[in-house]
């Protein structure tokens, strides 16, 4: 994985120029919404990626990264519009260019292209969600079971997995189906010899007795045994030189088509009514519930459904419902997992006996068209394969179905086919047929002996090689079986011993933000086929899902801690970076500064940029040194992009500015520069000021009373130090709040922070020697209320936060004021 | 030729204990489960023919 040293952005989305050092640190975006932040997400995200998650996702079917990752005046170019990162690979001690084209979205340009730097890059493109926006973590969070099933698999690379069982199952039924197959075959090859010998059943004792039966006729030897290699008709004299093999022989024939036309006669069998109608229920209800394989297919769907059927209104579009209702009918249209395999079961074992049937049935049709060829003059046989068509199709019908169980509708005119009792003109075939073999010559019953003997050796072995089949199959099903069992069950130890993994780590994370108040908390994840779900302790009350009872607050700060424990499973020391999008917009300043310190405590080698509306919550990640850098947008407009500017290094941007006598600017730079710093330091000093309902504060309402707080602190430290009696630091204090009244005279904040417009004005019109002046005085006094170590310099902020100041101090800890007159 | 990417932690692990799996098996041969794992080693989901012919039949090609 990579850190981002610069971001280079053309033309792409809201933003028109923008470059970004990082110098592959931490990383801070700030500025109001609208303002382009989601823009330089998208853009890293594209560079990367060559995807805008934004334009690709729910509900853009008609946005696309070609015609709309473009800045909206340059849609018609996107040649125009690129992203380049530069960045370090740490694991490979080199330095890479990313560079990507809207123009060419799937071509990226890597600098150098090193075989080892092109691996990395591509491994990278495959973990998309190094970028996340709020919406996208907290559906980790607040998803039905079965979706949060997916999506976690998803994160976690389980896909593959999940692929993989599924195409073992397909290679075990695969297996299963020519198993079945093959034992169907034997039985045919088994019931063709009984034919054959005209006996029963199949014995070893019964087929010699009736083989030495015809070898008596014939003067032969007895057999003495029934061995794979035995040979009925040995001693048989060979067939004469020149001799046509005969095409029929009249006792076989006259013998199975006796055997079909009886079968016919005799009617369905009890047995095989009871599997046709029996598969017919099981199939026709199939039918009937809308097709319910598909909605066995779709049981993982229904049960989501109905895991969102929780209020009276859809949570997507707000179309108002009666949830009872709606739930009785998504539960009618439900049926249970285990219900459609029984059901399939039992379909399975009722179609394999009629298979059986019709394979026989199939192979007597065949013969009689075969015996019918062989007469002289040939019988007229079209209507008998007309009949054999439809057989086939009916057997092709039902053994698809078994291997992949669509075609449902196939299979359930199968089983409802009377093919049993063949048509009348089908029928007169068959029947004329049998005439035809009665009407040839009787043959001796030497000839008849030796004509059984030779079809007998031909039946036996084609039994023997259908029981090698048989077996063959039949073993290669029991490995099938076994590999797909090994399979799943291995699969269920992983899976849960990583999700037992995750859910340790999400606790953990998660009572570093919330220990104060939470410090019994817990969450399981725990696994079931097609979902996973999620449930949270809830203030020792039980364990519930995270919806139920916790504040949205709490829930986003569940999201960003799976998430993490999500990602430092999935990529472990390769999760090195990290973009999140607003993600802790709903958690509170009390939790704030903990959400800080997991990040850096917890993942101090992944560079996280962040971004944010909130401009004290920057400072807070600043403060707590959670980011080094960081870019604010003042604002935005469809012509310029986001307004930026760094406040990493303000005061030589000043001076550079003065430098070339370009007051206006400079003028103009202090001015916002000033409008955050008052922000942060009325929240860091807890100033009292006139609440505004949008939250939106001027200078004016600001910075007059940040200037009277902070010397109000250093007056409560004076008095404190004279009641504990440390009076070094009481002069100290006292000398440092004289100062600052004098550097407040100096900048003459009270005056001019009144009227914004009036003095921005007055700014601009100052000469570049006055102006200096002015910015010197800001200077001095934004450092007076900062801490004085140069490794820090951190603004300082008062303790707690809420309640009875006790302590106003800096980052590093150099400066630690006492607030507190009384112990 | 389909893009074959490394395979994750999570279906190394699953493979590599799947295997052993296999082996502890008496009813399963030896080579089929080589063949098997390192089909399963490879960066795409094997196909179901692809599996039949690693574990039934002869051993796959270099490439494959």
């Amino acid at each position: 994985m990579i850190r981002i040293k610069n971001i280079h952005i053309e033309e792409f989305r809201g933003i028109r120029v923008l470059d970004l050092d990082l110098a592959t640190k931490n990383f801070g975006i700030c500025g109001p919404n609208g303002s382009g932040k989601s823009g330089v997400v998208d853009a890293v995200e594209f560079c990367i990626t060559g995807d805008v998650t934004r334009l690709s996702g729910q509900g853009s079917a008609d946005l696309s990264v070609k015609a709309h990752a473009p800045h909206v005046d340059q849609h018609e170019h996107p040649e125009k519009s690129n992203v380049t990162i530069t960045a370090d690979i740490p694991s490979l001690g080199k330095s890479v260019k990313i560079h990507r084209s809207v123009k060419n979205p799937r071509k990226v340009q890597i600098t150098p292209n090193d075989a080892d730097v092109k691996a990395v890059i591509e491994e990278l493109q495959t973990h998309p969600e190094f970028a996340l926006s709020r919406r996208e973590i907290i559906k980790y969070i607040i998803t039905p079971p079965g979706k949060r099933s997916e999506d976690v698999q998803t994160l976690l690379r389980l896909e593959h997995i999940e692929k993989l069982r599924k195409n073992f199952k397909t290679f075990c039924n695969k297996r299963k189906s020519e198993e079945e197959e093959a034992a169907r075959s034997h039985k045919r090859a088994e019931t063709d010899l009984k034919d054959a010998l005209k006996i029963d059943k199949l014995d070893r004792a019964l087929v010699l007795e009736k083989v030495n039966e015809k070898r008596k006729l014939l003067g032969l030897q007895d057999l003495t045994e029934l061995t794979k290699d035995v040979s009925f008709k040995a001693g048989v004299a060979a067939q004469e030189e020149g001799e046509k093999k005969p095409t029929l022989r009249k006792t076989t024939a006259i013998a199975d088509i006796s055997a079909l036309l009886s079968a016919i006669k005799d009617g369905v069998p009890p047995r095989l009514a009871e599997r046709q109608q029996s598969a017919k229920t099981v199939l026709q209800k199939l039918k009937d519930d809308k097709n319910a394989l598909t909605l066995a297919r779709r049981h993982g769907f229904i049960k989501t459904g109905l895991d969102l059927v929780t209020e009276d209104a859809c949570p997507l579009c707000d179309t108002e419902w009666n949830a009872e209702e709606l739930r009785g009918h998504l539960r009618k249209k439900l049926l249970s997992a285990e219900e459609i395999e029984q059901l399939l079961g039992q379909l399975r074992d009722d179609i394999d006996a009629i298979l059986q049937s019709l394979s026989w049935r199939i192979q007597m049709v065949k013969r009689a068209i075969q015996y019918s060829q062989g007469l002289k003059p040939p019988l007229e046989h079209a209507e008998l394969s007309g009949y054999l068509t439809e057989l086939k199709s009916a057997e092709t019908a039902l053994t698809d179905f078994v291997k992949d169980n669509n075609e449902a509708e196939l299979a359930l005119q199968a089983v409802s086919l009377s093919w049993w009792s063949p048509k009348a003109d089908e029928q007169a075939c068959i029947n004329e047929c049998h005439s035809a073999l009665n009407a040839l010559p009787d043959t001796s019953a030497e000839d008849e002996a030796r004509d059984i003997l030779t079809v007998a050796q031909e039946r036996y072995e084609k039994l023997l090689a259908a029981t090698r089949m048989a077996k063959e199959r039949k073993a290669r099903s029991v490995i099938a079986q076994k590999t797909l069992d090994h399979y799943n069950s291995t699969c269920t130890k992983v899976l849960e011993d990583i999700y037992d993994e995750v859910a340790q780590h999400f606790t953990n994370y998660y009572l570093v933000i919330n220990r104060e108040d939470e410090d019994e908390f817990v969450g399981r994840l725990k696994s079931a086929p097609a979902k996973l779900s999620f449930d949270v302790d809830f203030y020792g009350r039980g364990l519930f899902p995270p919806g139920a009872y916790h504040s949205e607050g709490h829930q986003d700060g569940m999201g960003l801690c799976l998430y993490l424990a999500l990602m430092k499973h999935t990529l472990g020391d390769k999760f090195t970076f990290a973009v999140l999008d607003d993600v802790l917009m709903s958690v509170d300043t009390g939790h704030r500064r903990h959400v800080c310190r997991l990040l850096k405590s917890e993942f101090p080698n992944t560079q996280f940029i962040l971004t944010t509306h909130d401009r004290v919550w920057l400072q807070y990640m600043k403060t707590e040194g959670l980011i080094a850098r960081s870019q604010s947008f003042a604002g935005w407009t469809v012509d310029t992009g986001p307004r930026v500017w760094d406040d990493h290094d303000i005061w030589t941007e000043l001076q550079n500015e003065l430098d070339k006598n370009d007051v206006p600017t400079a003028a103009g730079l202090l001015r916002r520069y000033l409008e955050y710093t008052a922000n942060i330091l009325a929240d860091n000093l807890r100033v009292r000021v006139e609440f505004r309902g949008d939250g939106h504060y001027d200078l004016g309402d600001l910075m007059p009373h940040v200037l009277k707080e902070w010397r109000k602190r250093l007056e409560d430290g004076e008095t404190s130090a004279a009641h504990w009696k440390r009076d070094d630091e009481k002069n100290a204090l006292a000398a440092k709040r004289a100062k600052a009244k004098e550097l407040i005279a100096k900048t003459n904040a009270k005056q001019w922070a009144i009227n914004p417009s009036v003095h921005f004005n007055q700014w601009a019109n100052l000469q570049p020697h006055e102006f200096r002046e002015v910015v010197t005085a800001f200077k001095e006094l934004l450092e007076n209320l900062a801490c004085e170590n140069p490794n820090c310099k951190s603004y300082l902020y008062v303790l707690p936060r809420k309640g009875k100041a006790e302590e106003m101090r800096c980052n590093c800890g150099a400066t630690s004021i006492n607030l507190k007159a009384r112990a | 030729m389909k893009n074959r990417v490394a395979l994750s932690p999570t279906v190394l692990k699953v493979v590599a204990q799947f295997s052993a799996a296999m082996r502890a098996d008496d009813g399963i041969e030896e080579d089929a489960i080589d063949r098997l794992e390192r089909l399963l080693r490879q960066g795409t989901v094997p196909k179901p023919d692809a599996i039949n012919t690693a574990l039934f039949n002869s051993p796959l090609d270099g490439d494959t």
